[in-house]
């Protein structure tokens, strides 16, 4: 080795490839005044080299600093560790290029990265899924200890579906999990009453999906802490797959909300089945701007819904007219408050559109 | 306070350049002895752990507040003849540290230190020793010990403990003493046993020394090798890479087109040289 090559390793962190590491980093360089360069052409040769998920590489850099070959750790160490990494090297000197071909790692990865660490994520339409690796620890009863993973998703300028697939460790701990607004104060006690979505008591070893459809770009907090009946102080770790589909855009946008209801019936009926499949983004759509402004139709919790949609399964039109210009129906709501609704539309211009519900 | 450490920083520059016109008795053997019956004070500190990759240092609360067990304790001078050799030696020689005197120094930092490191390959236990200088008045022992401390629900592992145990040799007593955690980008791992997981961080000082440094300005060395050379010699006793000449990132960004050899380059998420990873 040391007669054929000249010899480096570096930490992986120093490189900026550990993105929870960047930020403390960079502040303790700045704290010390130091530097590390990263822009010189043999860190941009390893940089290149990076498999991706890869928590070591070998590297062969030709004295120009090209690439001549990769061995990642996970695929070494098989039956004849020695002889491997011998013929690895051999093979790339003699220009053989082993490992090339494979994905690499990119500084900036593309889609559904694997983010093991970060409490910051960022999507956008090439990387719009990251997964978060961290722990929750159980505040007691009545209380909160979230730990709180920013999210970005102000790329998605016509909004999307936030969709978070959790799973809790096999620790003591269950999880409770709630998404806010951005800019929400997140509780420390209480009921997390100003939540998005939520998921609670999540048990060891479970799984949950949170959603939430949001109609522009926006920041959000994911706030994981432990349920208020786990034992106060025990952990637990929790990975999140967070995502966005985002939603086409206006000209493009297929279903009920760019729906055009040509007849009061279509629209009546595409409201009961929005009603019942508890689509707060379909109901929106139906309303006129007024309106929008008028009545809150609020997303339901993913973890409610499917229950109150059980409950509006029941619901039936009791009555619809036509009076002058308009079209009046009236809903049966079971255990709803009140038991009844009236809902008014109009027409404008080619299209119908609810104006009141009362 | 100030004056004394300078002072003591010039002694090793002085002994450096004097070695370099004595190269002749560089190999006499002598004998270390510590007979003192006086007691040596040595502080200690653990700063709050800076960062950590997953956040450990804010949710496991062994870790939050792991600080210092004794931040000051008297320690008879017998202890320290843990780190003297049972037999004269020359500059450059090695010999193993003895765990008991360690382990009673490795207490004031936290109650719980062990030797058996929880991951090992085979390479990581070592208590190492070596003479890197001498004249008749003093000894500068260096050394390099691998060794944890047991947490509530887990483990803390530094990468390493250095440091170096000047010798009085005439009053045969502790004039300097200093062990202490390396600074990196990464110098610790940890492990939560409650999640089965594993952590990497940096805790910006952790470490054990003498409030005073002896001034020795005046003194002339005999013997001498250089504070790398004597690390080089002892981390080969730990791995057998290293018999790898490693050199940095930035040494191999000018040896490999001045000599017009390929680079081997690891890049790894832990270091390649210590036990933080």
């Amino acid at each position: 080795m040391n007669e054929n090559f000249i010899n480096t390793w570096v930490p992986n962190s120093e490189l900026g490839r550990v993105l929870s590491l960047q930020e403390p980093i960079a502040k303790r360089r700045e704290r010390e005044g130091t530097t590390f360069d990263t822009s010189h052409a043999l860190a941009q040769a390893i940089m290149k080299g990076w498999k991706k998920h890869s928590p070591a590489d070998s590297l062969v850099i030709s004295p120009t600093f090209e690439l001549m070959g990769r061995l990642p750790v996970n695929e070494r160490y098989r039956q004849e560790p020695v002889q491997e990494y011998l013929m690895f090297l051999q093979d790339s000197l003699a220009g053989e290029l082993p490992g090339f071909g494979e994905d690499t790692w990119e500084p900036a990865p593309l889609n559904s990265e694997t983010v093991l660490n970060g409490l910051n994520v960022v999507l956008n339409d090439v990387r719009s899924s990251q997964d978060v690796l961290n722990v929750f620890r159980a505040p007691g009863l009545g209380h909160q200890d979230y730990t709180v993973v920013e999210i970005d998703a102000t790329a998605f300028e016509n909004g999307g579906t936030l969709r978070i697939d959790i799973s809790v460790g096999h620790a003591e701990a269950a999880g409770s999990f709630d998404l806010f607004d951005g800019a929400s104060e997140l509780p420390t006690e209480g009921a997390p009453e100003n939540a998005l979505a939520s998921a609670h008591s999540v048990p060891p070893g479970g799984t949950q999906k949170i959603t939430h459809t949001f109609k522009r770009g926006q920041h959000f907090k994911f706030g994981a802490t432990g349920d208020w009946f786990s034992e106060k102080g025990s952990t637990n770790a929790f990975v999140a797959k967070i995502s966005v589909e985002p939603s086409q855009k206006p000209e493009d946008k297929e279903g009920p909300s760019t729906h055009s209801y040509q007849s009061p019936e279509d629209l009546m009926n595409a409201f009961v089945k929005a009603f019942k499949n508890v689509d707060a983004e379909a109901l929106r759509s139906m309303l006129t701007e007024d309106a929008k402004h008028t009545f809150g139709i609020e997303d339901v919790p993913e973890n409610m819904r499917a229950q109150i949609s059980q409950m509006l399964s029941q619901m039936e039109v009791l009555n619809s007219e036509y009076v002058g210009d308009e079209f009046h129906f009236r809903l049966r709501v079971p255990a709803g408050s009140p038991p009844e609704v009236s809902i008014k539309m109009r027409k404008m211009g080619d299209e119908w559109f609810i104006y009141e519900i009362e | 306070m100030k004056t004394l450490t300078v002072g003591f920083l010039i002694l090793t520059m002085t002994l450096g350049q004097l070695n370099a016109d004595n190269h002749s008795a560089a190999n006499s053997k002598i004998t270390l002895n510590l007979d003192d019956t006086s007691e040596v004070s040595l502080k200690g500190f653990i700063a709050p752990v800076e960062y950590t990759q997953y956040n450990f240092h804010v949710k496991w609360d062994a870790l939050t507040n792991f600080t210092v067990a004794e931040p000051e304790k008297q320690h008879p001078t017998s202890v320290f003849r843990a780190f003297l050799p049972d037999e004269a030696v020359a500059v450059g020689d090695l010999w193993q540290v003895k765990e008991e005197g360690a382990l009673t120094l490795l207490r004031q930092l936290n109650p719980n230190p062990r030797f058996d490191l929880d991951i090992n390959n085979g390479d990581s236990y070592g208590l190492w020793a070596c003479l890197r200088a001498y004249n008749d008045a003093f000894a500068d022992i260096v050394f390099r010990i691998h060794a944890e401390f047991v947490l509530n629900e887990g483990r803390f592992t530094p990468s390493q403990f250095k440091g170096h145990l000047i010798i009085d040799r005439i009053n045969k007593k502790v004039a300097s003493f200093k062990m202490y955690v390396p600074e990196g980008v990464l110098n610790f791992d940890v492990g939560w046993d409650s999640l089965n997981a594993i952590d990497v961080g940096f805790c910006p000082q952790i470490e054990l020394r003498t409030e005073k440094q002896t001034t020795l300005l005046d003194t002339e060395v005999v013997a001498s090798i250089t504070q790398k050379d004597a690390e080089r010699e002892m981390i080969l006793r730990f791995y057998k890479s290293e018999q790898i000449n490693w050199v940095s990132l930035e040494e191999a960004l000018e040896m490999a087109p001045a000599q017009q050899k390929p680079v081997h380059a690891i890049s790894i998420d832990g270091p390649l040289a210590d036990e933080a990873c």
